[in-house]
């Protein structure tokens, strides 16, 4: 049972091809990246409105 | 809400464009900030997951994609977003504008015991919040056996319940009748308020009133629009 645990696991790890998840860190870090329509988005301006969500995507693939 | 991939802004445009996604999406070329934040996959992409920041930086939420097409459902990120964050659920706004917040026009309409005897009534009343407990606003009454018109006002107390998309409001009204009869008319209502947009509610009430001396009591169903208040 445990080994089909691990195999299935390892199965979903090879499929995304992960490497190591981030370590969890309980601030996020300050970085300003740039938009698609070029501007720059700071967290710490989105942040003065109130919670942020940041989706991470793959992209378009 | 940001979206972040590895994606270049072109790809990145192509994709807002053809979604009509309203947020943006973010290029983080270097995977800096995904190797910081969930990870980078050995094929060198992002890897997937949804992280909540409060506004004071702390991550209050981290979900990582653990299979290739493993997605939060919108349910769960709703969810995870009201434990993060102790709210309950999305409720009915519009650009920031809930509709508890909002200046109401309503029209109800409906019948009952006049001193007269069995009647219809209809109200035109505008009423705008003072504060969250607190509605006022001038009214216009028709009633088809007694006072064909009456000018005044409400003011209504009302406690929100359900996410703040109903209330029980409890009010009272003065009245003034300039044609014949004239007189003053002054009462008081309960009714239960429902907003099933943030343009539009509908009120279900019930009114009791001493005009010249005796009393009317009449039960109304009404609808009403709804819009910012500027204030």
């Amino acid at each position: 049972m445990r080994s089909a645990l691990l195999l299935a696991s390892s199965g979903c790890l090879t499929a995304l091809h992960v490497t190591t998840p981030a370590p969890t860190v309980a601030e996020a870090p300050a970085f300003a990246l740039p938009a698609q329509d070029g501007h720059r988005v700071a967290l710490a301006d989105e942040l003065a409105h109130g919670p942020v969500v940041l989706v991470f995507y793959r992209g378009f693939w | 809400m940001l979206a972040i991939s590895g994606d270049s802004a072109e790809d990145s445009r192509v994709f807002a464009e053809r979604y009509h996604l309203p947020f943006p999406l973010l290029g983080d070329a270097d995977l800096a900030v995904s190797r910081a934040l969930t990870g980078v996959t050995s094929d060198g992409n992002t890897l997937p997951g949804i992280v909540i920041v409060r506004g004071d930086r702390e991550i209050v939420e981290r979900r990582l994609a653990t299979a290739k097409d493993d997605r939060v459902s919108t349910a769960g990120l709703v969810e995870a977003l009201d434990r993060a964050l102790g709210t309950h659920g999305p409720a009915i706004t519009d650009d920031q504008f809930g509709a508890i917040d909002r200046i109401q026009l309503r029209l109800d309409a409906g019948g009952g015991h006049a001193p007269g005897g069995v009647t219809g009534v209809a109200n035109v009343t505008a009423l705008a919040p003072l504060a969250r407990f607190v509605v006022v606003g001038p009214r216009a009454s028709f009633d088809l056996r007694d006072a064909p018109v009456a000018l005044g006002g409400e003011l209504a107390l009302r406690l929100p319940f359900v996410n703040d998309i109903a209330a029980i409001e409890l009010g009272g009204i003065a009245e003034y009748a300039p044609v014949a009869p004239r007189g003053a008319i002054v009462g008081g209502t309960a009714a239960l308020w429902f907003a099933w947009s943030p343009q539009w509610s509908l009120q279900l009430a019930v009114e009791v009133d001493r005009e010249g001396g005796a009393q009317r009591i009449t039960g109304t169903f009404g609808v009403a629009r709804m819009f910012e208040t500027p204030w």
